[in-house]
Order: structure tokens, then sequence, then C-alpha cells
């Protein structure tokens, strides 16, 4: 049991580490996949070692440990030290499931409405712009923004909103989303992989317009028609728009193998040995349930 | 290549260009305003089956037919969403939009970004 906490624990600081690890400049596609793997990767270690935690601590309470006869001398050994530690695990979990709850909730939210429109054109002097995930998807755009933009300007907005869709990139954002509820160091993921699914749809737009700087102009003139932040007394962060234009007035990014299938490994082989620590502790959980004998 | 380009993107794009223009327009207006290498009677097309979907209105004038935008209850279906994700207290953790606001040193870098785009993007 200790080798398969301690497994799950390390697998669970390895994804952690391989998803902070996915390098800016990786091809969007690419990297969209790898955050979301290892993100989620970790999460699921990180609760299953929890899970371990918890119930080697739970097997000490209640007189359990004096009914568990087969694991008997595993669990009696460490009958003073694992129990606090147990609940702490059991807090965590608690935690982790009651903010996947809300997290969940709060996504279903933003969801379309059946429909019969791919695009939704709303009546507004705000230019604004975004994809609404749903079966099927729907674009969402204002008049404002349609009539700020020139024809092949809206081409790109257009195409870049349907790849969205298309792709499902509300996928890979959302199972990030709930990785971070369970595991909120993970949290810097969000921006990142909200990045990475931007620079993908930039690139997927591209494609279907033919002309990378096109893409770049569509990008910043639309950003320059937002309302400043710092006007609004808002915090000021740095929005990903300057890095997506400069991206695309820059070559396409190169296929980088080595990273993308080291990474890959690492988050295949890291959930691979969550798993295998499940099957070392599969006899501890038999003990728990007091089938033992 | 524009003419390759595939049926759902053409029709969005038609549609997109129609609502720019609110008293609508007749295939030739909307044919001139999208400045494009389209045919006349692929809009045309286009516009008909838009029309068959109810997804834009349309009457006679003269020999053409005048296209409308059409506001229907997927409009206002998106409207309400469009103003709970304006309103969420945190809109860039609830959906990704286009683009974000900017800070204004970010909005003199994308100023000169914006030049360099201009000019090194293929205008018609």
């Amino acid at each position: 049991m200790p080798a398969a906490v301690l497994t799950a624990g390390l697998a669970a600081v390895g994804a952690a580490v391989g998803a902070f690890a996915v390098p800016r400049r990786l091809r969007p596609v690419a990297a969209t996949r790898l955050i979301a793997l290892l993100a989620v990767g970790a999460a699921l270690a990180f609760v299953w070692t929890l899970v371990m935690i918890a119930g080697t601590g739970l097997a000490q309470v209640h007189g359990i440990a004096e009914r568990v006869t087969w694991c008997s001398g595993y669990v009696a050994a460490h009958r003073d030290s694992i129990t606090p530690l147990g609940v702490l695990a059991l807090g965590g979990l608690a935690g982790a499931a009651i903010s996947i709850v809300v997290v969940r909730r709060r996504q279903r939210v933003f969801r379309a409405r059946p429909h019969d429109r791919e695009l939704a054109v709303v009546t507004s002097d705000e230019p604004s712009a975004f994809a609404l995930p749903g079966r099927p998807g729907q674009i969402v755009v204002t008049t404002a923004m349609l009539c700020s933009l020139d024809p092949a300007e809206r081409r790109v907005l257009l195409a870049h909103e349907h790849a969205h869709l298309r792709l499902r990139h509300h996928r890979y954002v959302r199972v990030t989303q709930l990785a971070i509820a369970a595991l909120p160091v993970l949290h810097p993921m969000l921006a990142r992989i909200r990045y990475a699914t931007e620079r993908w749809a930039d690139e997927e737009a591209a494609h279907a317009v033919g002309d990378r700087a096109l893409v770049a102009r569509a990008i910043a003139r639309a950003a320059l028609l937002q309302p400043t932040p710092d006007a609004h007394g808002m915090a000021f962060t740095d929005s990903d728009v300057v890095a997506r234009v400069r991206a695309m007035l820059a070559e396409p990014p190169e296929r980088s193998l080595r990273i993308e299938l080291s990474l890959g490994a690492v988050g295949v082989g890291l959930l691979g040995a969550t798993v295998a620590s499940a099957l070392f502790v599969h006899h501890s959980l038999a003990a728990l349930l007091g089938y033992c004998n | 290549m524009t003419d390759r380009r595939p049926t759902g993107a053409l029709e969005r794009e038609v549609l997109a260009q129609l609502w720019t223009m609110p008293e609508g327009g007749t295939p030739a207006d909307v044919l001139e305003a999208m400045d494009t290498d389209l045919a006349y009677t692929t809009v045309m097309t286009i516009l008909t089956r838009l029309w068959e979907k109810g997804l834009v209105g349309r009457r006679r004038r003269g020999r053409a037919y005048v296209y409308r935008p059409k506001l229907t209850e997927a409009e206002l279906a998106a409207e309400r969403m469009r103003e709970t994700l304006e309103g969420a207290s945190d809109p860039k953790a609830a959906l990704s939009r286009f683009v974000d606001g900017l800070s204004s040193r970010e909005t003199r870098t994308l100023r000169s970004l914006l030049d360099d785009a201009t000019s090194r993007s293929r205008k018609r």
C-alpha cells in the first residue's frame, strides 16, 4: 500500500510538472491536447492518492482494523500515524468533489439552446463574438462586431468561431477546468489551454482564408474595438491577443516531434502508473469491505 | 480558391453580410458589399437557400428580391446568453470570446502590429 500511494502521488506530481512544461510555442493542436491530458492525469492521480490515504486512515477507526485480519499486519502497523492524515485526505476529497460540482454547474449554463441557425446575430453596440458549445453549437456575434470589420476580416472571425465548434475546443477547456477544480495548483493551466485553443482556431482560420496576415489583422482590429479594461478600473492583465497577432505574423509553427512525443509519453506513462497503483491496493480495498477472510 | 469554400462557410458569410445591411439588399447589393470574387448566381442561390430555411426574410422589388436579416427566437436566446456572459463575475473563465479587452500598453503595441499586418495581408 505505501508503494501504491507513493506511485500515485509521484504520478500526480509528474503529470502536473509535465503540464507546466508544455511550451507555449508548440503547435496549438499538440499544446491543447498535451495540457488537457497532463492536467487530467495529474488530477486523477491526485484524487486517487487521496482515496488511498483516506481509505487506509478509515481502516483504523471504528474497530475496522480488528476485523481486517488478512491485512492486519499492515493496517495495525500504521495505527497511530495514518489516521490524522486520513482525515485530512477525506477533507481534501470532499473539497474536490464540491468544487467539481460547482464548476460543472457553471459550465452547463453556457450552452446553446436547441436551434436551427448556426450563426446568431445579436443587435448590440458592444463588439463581441463567441462560440457557444451545444448540439449543435452556435456562433454568437453582435451587429457592432460585424459592422466594424471588413468582409475579409469577417470571414476570419466566422472561420475562427466555426473552428472552435467543429473541433470541440470547449471540451479540452472544460476537462482542464474540472482538473483544476480537483487540484487547484493547476490553475495556471486554464489561461494556457485557452491560449492554445485560440491559437488553434486562428491557425484553422488562416487555413480557411489562405492568408496569415489577414488573420493577424482581423484579431488586432477586433481587439482594438474592445473597451480598455484600464478605463474600467479592472486589474491589469496581459491578454493573449498581442501574442496571437505576433504568432500569425510569424511563420507557421513547426511540428517538434521530440517534445510532443516525450510529453505525450509522460502523460500516458503516468496515467498507466496510476492504474497500476490501483492494482497494488486491490486486496486492501477488499480488506476494507471486510471480504479478506 | 474562394469559390471552393464549403457551402456552410458561404452561408455564414452571406448571412453575416446581410446583418450589416439593416435595410436589406438584393443579391447584387450583397455581392458588391461582400467585396468578393463569388459569382452572382452563387450569392443568389445562397440567399434563396437561407430564405427557404427561414433564416432571412424577402420581398419583391421590381425584378429582384430584397433580402433582409430576420430576428428569431434563436437570436433572442443568444442575446440572453450574451447578457449572462457579460454579467458573469469572470467572463473570461466562463467562455472564450474572440478577443478580450486590452491594457493601454497593449493597445499601442497592437496598433503598430496592425499596420504591419495590413501592409502584409493581400488587400483586394
